[in-house]
């Protein structure tokens, strides 16, 4: 257990290391965000109510995506695929370590450093432009809100950890990625609500795993307790498990595949 | 042809304080020396050798030679020009090749490099063909250009390195480490190679290498630098005439089984060889020595080997204060 | 000229050729790009359909600023893909074998590795341009010339923010995404600058001219672009290329050539 805490502190301590490049991450994060919240708050110039959200819930919407962001979005797992073409892999399969173990602490910390960054950009946001944000009163949603963001997470992971793999058959690691990040940036509510769609766009996203990491944390944090939340995360358990088996089955496959030719 | 009159480098590296706001803007430098005033000059058609340990500056030469780097203080002229100001007449009549960079199109056959090479340098078309087909004909390279960079090795991509650079005859050649990281059959193909293309090119040619068999097969004067100052300039013989006084007497005893008889000086022995090192005045009274008391089969006397010299020359510099 | 238009060629085909090498990869490339494209657009329409205007704008008007984003943009990624290889050529001092060839260096990492996959996409954009432009009511002549004209000059700024890139890579050892913060900030430019509240509109024009490279072309279309600002724009573009160059000697002077 000790040796995952000195890798725990090691990567942590990575971030101040480069804090510089930390720093820089964070401000890309910030410009992000002023896109989306300028947006929508020009759009409700003068509206009160634009696609049955309020101004006060759509920019709470927009704030609560830099925090789901960095919490469920950023992972570390896609620097697996160039140490796989690399051959550094070796260094981990070759340690009396669980490689999983290691995979899993690093991601931890990164998500730890991540997202006390933005829950203190978020405070500074709400500092400078003093929107009226929502505040969810009602303390037993918070709950269901932890279990949403853990299953964002899970799916983000084991879907990212899947795409990593390719690299054991092809060094083409980087056109999956990009699909999977577009695919991402598009349908899983980083620029707007997903509810807002038409009804028909919007159910057939729902049987697609994306909108489980961003839109539906946010959703339930946003609209509290209801039969139809509790459904949803029950699909995102579904899908969670369903990466589970594909990232184990890939890295199972991809082990006898390794040739080694990166070295 | 190369003029180094005073010449001072100086890197700035940013030291790390704990104070981020002060790292970001009132960064702090750690400066070091390179180079401290050194001068020489090199003439047409000579071969010369920076030998030096480590982070002695040879390399930094080379580069301020090139252009690619800006010195901090001195004059230097090459071929008449500044390098720095990386005019391009000048660039077209130098040649770069380093051992551990990669100056060729990694996804594509060596042979496709050639032919940007013959753009950038305005190589004409019967020029261009004949060096090339010379070049390819010394290194034994006829299959190799051919293929995709990628899938060659070490030794065949530093052929097809040399060959991008040659294609232009420069008028300098500099050579960083051209050997470094290449098996000894490698390094014999290209140790050949340079030689012979000396031959018939006459170019002026810079070297810098770790290995000392490549500075003495090839180079005639050598300069030694250490911690950024020339120590020695001069012909590799004269090297050893000035700072190599021993000797070492290789003797193969006929009768290893017998007991040694005494002897006045000192050896060493592991049967049926006996080594001494001596000073080279002291051989008049002990060759007598051993010609009276020693039976053997053979007998040698060799000079320090070039490599021992050198270290012993860098060795002092570190003792004696400065 | 005529030599560097050679080798701007020769390494062009090259670049082709490398593409083709990699099918699969490329037009994976290409199906995310025009997916990107085709959802951004397609949520720009839906959203005014319901909202008709943002800041003042039309469907149509706001379409087009998308569209003139995006074809700067990509016509900047089209040229200077080799400036997001650039990094990796300073660690491993590939840049030295650059430094010592007789041609500008930018033949070489900046405008060395054209991507023809971006030309594909670009194409396409330019005629949903030129579609949507049709629908303009008052559309002159003088406005399409001062349209393209401001184009060119946001495809300065565009060059001027790629070299300021380059030299940066040369300059810090910490930072290896400059060309990925670049990217980020011209990302503001996606919707009208004027969505922006005072001072991040002005900083945005003004300091870090993202406004001036792609929000003003469309506006001089619309013809509501004053003639003063039109001036403005390009003695910021002219002001930024040449601090741009300086930045680049500067670096050049202080390269230290690490990889070695």
């Amino acid at each position: 257990m000790k040796k995952y805490w000195l890798f725990f502190k090691a990567n942590v301590d990575f971030y101040f290391v480069y804090r510089l490049s930390f720093i820089l991450w964070r401000v890309r994060n910030i410009l992000g965000f002023l896109i989306i919240y300028f947006l929508w708050s020009s759009i409700y110039s003068g509206k009160t109510v634009v696609f049955n959200y309020t101004q006060e819930q759509m920019i709470t919407y927009v704030l609560a995506i830099s925090f789901t962001n960095a919490l469920i979005i950023a992972s570390r797992t896609t620097d697996i695929a160039s140490e796989i073409v690399s051959g550094d892999i070796i260094n981990y399969l070759l340690r009396p370590v669980s490689f999983f173990s290691l995979v899993i602490t690093k991601e931890l910390a990164d998500k730890i450093v991540n997202g006390i960054a933005a829950v203190i950009e978020i405070v500074l946001l709400v500092l400078i432009f003093q929107p009226h944000i929502f505040i969810q009163q009602n303390l037993s949603v918070y709950p269901f809100v932890f279990a949403a963001l853990l299953i964002g997470a899970a799916i983000t992971f084991f879907l990212s950890l899947s795409l990593s793999f390719i690299a054991f058959w092809t060094s083409e690691v980087w056109a999956p990625r990009f699909i999977y990040f577009v695919l991402i940036s598009m349908f899983a509510g980083t620029f707007f609500p997903l509810d807002i769609l038409p009804p028909l766009l919007y159910n057939f996203l729902l049987a697609t795993p994306f909108p489980y990491l961003i839109y539906l944390p946010t959703k339930i944090y946003l609209t509290g307790i209801s039969g139809d939340n509790i459904k949803l995360l029950g699909i995102g358990i579904i899908w969670a498990v369903v990466f589970y088996f594909v990232a184990k089955k890939i890295w199972q496959k991809g082990l006898m595949e390794f040739s080694f030719y990166g070295k | 042809m190369i003029k180094v009159n005073n010449l001072t480098k100086i890197y700035r590296t940013p030291i790390k304080t704990n104070n981020f706001l002060q790292d970001l803007f009132a960064r702090k430098y750690e400066e070091k020396k390179a180079l401290n005033n050194i001068s020489f000059e090199i003439g047409e058609d000579e071969f010369v050798g920076f030998v030096g340990p480590n982070g002695a500056g040879k390399t930094t030469t080379m580069k301020i030679l090139s252009g690619i780097l800006y010195p901090t203080s001195g004059n230097i002229e090459v071929l008449g020009f500044t390098p720095f100001e990386k005019r391009k007449e000048f660039l077209k009549q130098i040649g770069f090749v380093m051992g551990q960079k990669n100056q060729l199109l990694w996804e594509l056959p060596a042979i496709d490099s050639f032919q940007l090479a013959k753009e950038i340098y305005e190589v004409n078309d019967i020029t261009y063909k004949k060096t090339l087909n010379n070049l390819i004909e010394l290194l034994d390279a006829q299959k190799l250009v051919e293929q995709p960079l990628k899938t060659l090795s070490l030794g065949q991509r530093m052929r097809m390195e040399l060959i991008a650079s040659l294609l232009h005859q420069p008028k300098i050649l500099f050579l960083d480490e051209p050997t470094i990281g290449l098996d000894i059959f490698a390094q014999t193909t290209v140790r050949n190679f340079i030689k012979e293309y000396q031959r018939m090119y006459h170019a002026t040619i810079i070297l810098t290498s770790h290995y000392m068999q490549d500075v003495q097969k090839l180079t005639k004067r050598v300069i030694l630098i250490d911690t950024g100052k020339i120590i020695f300039d001069g012909q590799l013989g004269d090297l050893k005439e000035e700072y190599s006084d021993e000797k070492t007497i290789t003797i193969t005893l006929e009768r290893p089984e017998e007991k040694l008889p005494d002897l006045d000086f000192k050896y060493d022995y592991q049967a049926p060889l006996l080594k001494i090192n001596l000073k080279k005045e002291k051989l008049n009274t002990i060759l007598p020595e051993i010609l009276k008391k020693i039976d053997f089969s053979d007998l040698t006397i060799e000079d320090e080997p070039i490599e021992e010299i050198i270290k012993n020359i860098f060795m002092r510099k570190k003792d004696s204060p400065s | 000229m005529k030599k560097h238009l050679k080798i701007f060629f020769l390494l062009s085909k090259y670049s082709m050729k490398i593409t083709f090498q990699y099918p699969a990869g490329s037009i994976s490339f290409l199906i995310g790009k025009l997916l990107r494209f085709g959802t951004y657009f397609l949520f720009v329409f839906y959203l005014l359909a319901n909202t008709k205007l943002l800041v003042g704008y039309s469907m149509t008007q706001t379409l087009i600023f998308f569209l003139t984003f995006n074809i700067i943009d990509t016509l900047s990624q089209l040229l200077f893909r080799q400036v997001y290889r650039f990094r990796p050529m300073v660690v491993s001092g590939e840049l030295d074998t650059v430094l010592v060839k007789p041609h500008h260096p930018f033949v070489r990492i900046l405008l060395g590795g054209i991507d023809f996959l971006d030309l594909l996409t670009v194409v396409f954009y330019i005629g949903l341009l030129f579609f949507l432009a049709l629908q303009l009511q008052a559309l002159s002549l003088i406005n399409i010339f001062l349209y393209l004209l401001l184009m060119l000059n946001g495809l300065i700024i565009a060059t001027a923010f790629h070299i300021m890139v380059l030299a940066l890579g040369i300059l810090t050892t910490e930072v290896d995404h400059t060309i990925m913060i670049y990217r980020d900030l011209n990302r503001l430019g996606v919707f009208p600058i004027d969505i922006y509240s005072e001072p991040i509109k002005s900083i945005f024009t003004f300091v870090i001219p993202i406004g001036i490279m792609v929000t003003f072309p469309a506006k001089s279309l619309f013809g509501i672009l004053s003639l003063n600002l039109i001036f403005i724009s390009f003695a910021i573009s002219f002001g930024l290329f040449v601090f741009s160059m300086v930045m680049w000697n500067n670096a050049l002077k202080k390269y230290q050539s690490w990889g070695g």
